[in-house]
């Protein structure tokens, strides 16, 4: 084993890690609990917030094995600490990894391979950290004015608000879409677009006329399954 | 207390108060590693560091404005602080928080659209670590078991989350969708084409926010004229 893999996995880096996905989890378990506790003060049923978690928790599923396909490509050359927390925490895994590779790149090694040295390993853990702290800082100053600007715009109007996020929704994936399609309409990526829209697209006609519960439920799951077996037969 | 008041005056200055403390608590945390490599007495080459700096940074800098924006109408005020500290947001906190809201056959934006998001972002955190925290102790045994091809296969995940997302909006709005789709569309192709002789921050802001912010401005004045 590489002299930095020593380091890059031992206790220590491990016990550096265990705070920042600490706080990561407290903050989902305290902000569930107080919107569990509002909710239902608010008339939110019971029923409501265990549909809620439960399609939540089938949607995490599928992106989390692609998170974890993610991590243990940084694992090698990262080690576990650091790719467990990177991963569990700001930035992304479209992120990370670029982040990680030229980070050891300008440090002269090539990340994943055997000239990895523990000056590169600390210049992708600096790296990764510094050009990710833009996000939570935004998020620590504005999040709060940005829902004041909403409201305003909307001045109390629910239609107005539901039509902004609908809006926000549209807008944002269909553009995820695009970018996907645009470069190449008949690739793996576009053709796993085309299924899984069709197949939601459908299911969402059938679930309007028949109220379905295991659409709501399993909707997103099968066209997304769908859509990456037709997207993989291009590959 | 009304409704309006356990959201506003209760549950959202809670919320503001405990997100940004612990957004500036995870910013300090995030130096762990680093910190801990330092007392070892392994820092990374000043000219290495500086050089990483200023080929990642201006790649990622319009990221910390556009992503906020863009998702924060779906995600809420405890959905932003809750996705922004724990990452990968459009492929994982968006749509659990956007699915949430579905199921439960709430409006999403709404107050009650706000806190079923905080659920389902809460939930999609601990499903994430759980899967990581396995991971790390059998990911590469896993991943050495799985044939290359099925572990790219897995990688497409995404793209049809997305699109079955947009299904999704665009059946619950198809006026909005009307306007939002082609603007989609067409700053992509612009994004891709001629806005590159523009500045790299700006060339690739641009066409992310003009259709958010175009399909919302649609959508407003639609809903303003009572067509929606």
């Amino acid at each position: 084993m590489l002299e930095y893999l020593k380091i890059a996995n031992s206790p220590i880096l491990w016990i550096s890690v265990i705070p920042a996905v600490g706080v990561v989890l407290y903050q989902a378990a305290a902000f569930m609990r107080k919107a569990t506790e509002s909710g239902k003060e608010m008339g939110i049923t019971d029923e409501q917030i265990r549909t809620a978690k439960k399609s939540a928790f089938l949607a995490a599923l599928g992106p989390s094995l692609v998170i974890l396909i993610g991590m243990v490509a940084l694992l090698t050359s990262m080690g576990g600490p650091v790719s467990f927390m990177r991963l569990s925490f700001i930035g992304s895994v479209m992120y990370e990894l670029p982040s990680a590779d030229i980070a050891a790149s300008t440090a002269g090694s090539t990340l994943g391979t055997d000239d990895m040295t523990a000056a590169a390993f600390a210049n992708a853990v600096w790296i990764m950290t510094l050009c990710s702290l833009g996000w939570i800082i935004v998020s620590a100053l504005f999040t709060d004015k940005m829902g004041t600007l909403r409201d305003r715009v909307a001045k109390g109007s629910e239609e107005v608000l539901a039509v902004i996020a609908t809006a926000g929704g549209v807008a944002t994936f269909t553009y995820q879409v695009a970018n996907r399609v645009v470069p190449g309409p008949i690739s793996d990526q576009a053709v796993a677009c085309y299924v899984a829209f069709i197949i939601m697209f459908a299911l969402n006609l059938i679930n309007e006329k028949k109220k379905l519960a295991w659409i709501s439920q399993f909707g997103i799951t099968i066209a997304m399954i769908s859509g990456m077996v037709a997207g993989s037969f291009l590959m | 207390m009304k409704n309006n008041d356990i959201f506003n005056k209760d549950f959202i200055p809670y919320i503001i108060k405990n997100g940004r403390l612990l957004s500036l608590l995870g910013m300090l945390l995030s130096f762990g590693p680093g910190i801990a490599l330092a007392l070892q007495g392994i820092f990374p080459p000043m000219d290495a560091l500086l050089a990483a700096v200023s080929i990642r940074l201006p790649m990622v800098a319009h990221l910390y404005i556009t992503e906020p924006i863009s998702y924060f109408a779906v995600l809420g005020i405890p959905g932003t602080y809750m996705s922004f500290l724990s990452g990968n947001i459009s492929n994982l906190r968006l749509p659990c928080g956007s699915v949430a809201q579905e199921s439960a056959g709430v409006q999403e934006g709404t107050d009650e659209g706000t806190i079923i998001a905080t659920i389902g972002v809460a939930v999609s955190t601990f499903v994430n670590i759980t899967v990581l925290a396995i991971g790390v102790v059998g990911g590469t045994y896993i991943t050495s078991i799985l044939p290359a091809k099925v572990l790219e296969g897995i990688n497409l995940l995404i793209p049809a989350l997305f699109a079955s997302l947009a299904a999704n909006y665009i059946r619950q709005n198809p006026k909005v969708a009307l306007i939002g789709v082609p603007l989609a569309f067409a700053m992509t192709i612009l994004g891709m084409g001629p806005l590159q002789v523009l500045p790299s921050a700006l060339a690739n802001s641009l066409p992310i926010l003009v259709t958010v912010f175009g399909t919302m401005g649609a959508g407003i004045a639609l809903a303003k004229k009572g067509k929606i």
